[in-house]
């Protein structure tokens, strides 16, 4: 379980820091995650656990967001400011613009800050799709399970993060 | 088509070296946390494996909860005081159901979990 634990922390936490946009928020979620995985799961075979653990964490990222979703309308009423996560950064505040192929532009590090920080203004059903079948490298089945839908439905919601994905770029490249 | 094809393979390759640098150029400070809650969540495991067994069961943990604090408090209520406050009888049954809400939202992957075992016994 250490190692387990161990191989997947450091992903998690990026995962949920790219969802929350917080570091203590995406603390406190991989921790709730692991303690609640360990609790209920570590009795299951191994070759479980990576599904198991990531549906855990997914859950716990979904809840967060309708908490902060109800927090920012209670805000909002009373009179204040809603803490609604930062749209996409200005991508002249880091990047070279004289680069004009997207692929010369991987040596330079603010494109990584741009495809990561589009990844975090999906929409999050999109952002889940792309984190578990994309970056983890479940199955359609596995990511499907992970994120309590159909198949179809993960199909739909990966296809649709790719173009957004690639319409920022593209909006990038045309800068 | 082709090409959308292997613009589409790009942006994944891309996106995922992307969030790989993020996983490497995490700061000592993060790894450091990570690590307690990692080290807390298995001092959770012991714990939760040294329970002590004959514990009465009452439809769920919720269950026992509330039923614990609705004993605590009628209990110590005093019969000449009107201090502690009334039972939210719905507030209780709120916190009984919420393990069972649980387990019932995650029957299908239970069950997927079942057949996903039942398929790896039948194959070795």
């Amino acid at each position: 379980m250490d190692h387990f634990l161990g191989a997947v922390e450091r992903r998690a936490y990026v995962m949920a820091e790219v969802a929350t946009k917080s570091p203590n928020d995406a603390l406190d979620l991989v921790q709730e995650a692991m303690i609640t995985f360990v609790q209920k799961y570590s009795e299951k075979p191994e070759e479980e656990w990576p599904p198991l653990f990531f549906r855990i964490l997914q859950n716990k990222i979904r809840d967060w967001y309708r908490w902060n979703k109800v927090r920012n309308r209670w805000r909002v009423w009373f009179g204040g400011k809603s803490d609604r996560p930062d749209e996409l950064l200005s991508a002249e505040s880091f990047v070279d613009t004289s680069a004009k192929d997207p692929m010369d532009l991987l040596s330079v590090d603010g494109l990584g800050e741009i495809l990561t920080e589009a990844i975090g203004a999906l929409p999050l059903r999109q952002q889940q799709a792309f984190m578990m079948r994309v970056w983890e490298g479940l199955s359609v089945a596995e990511t499907a399970k992970t994120m309590g839908c159909s198949q179809g439905s993960v199909k739909t919601h990966l296809s649709r993060a790719i173009r957004v994905l690639r319409e920022k770029l593209e909006n990038f490249d045309e800068r | 088509m082709n090409d959308k094809n292997r613009s589409g393979q790009n942006i994944q390759e891309m996106t995922s070296e992307a969030l790989n640098r993020r996983v490497e150029a995490l700061s000592v400070e993060i790894l450091s946390e990570l690590e307690k809650s990692r080290y807390a969540a298995l001092s959770e495991e012991s714990r939760y494996q040294n329970r002590q067994p004959g514990i009465l069961f009452l439809g769920g943990a919720g269950g026992i909860i509330a039923s614990v604090v609705m004993a605590v408090m009628l209990l110590i209520k005093p019969d000449n005081q009107a201090a502690f406050p009334e039972v939210d009888m719905e507030l209780f049954e709120l916190v009984a159901m919420t393990e069972e809400l649980e387990l019932y939202e995650e029957m299908d992957f239970y069950q997927w979990l079942e057949a996903q075992s039942v398929a790896r016994k039948k194959s070795s």
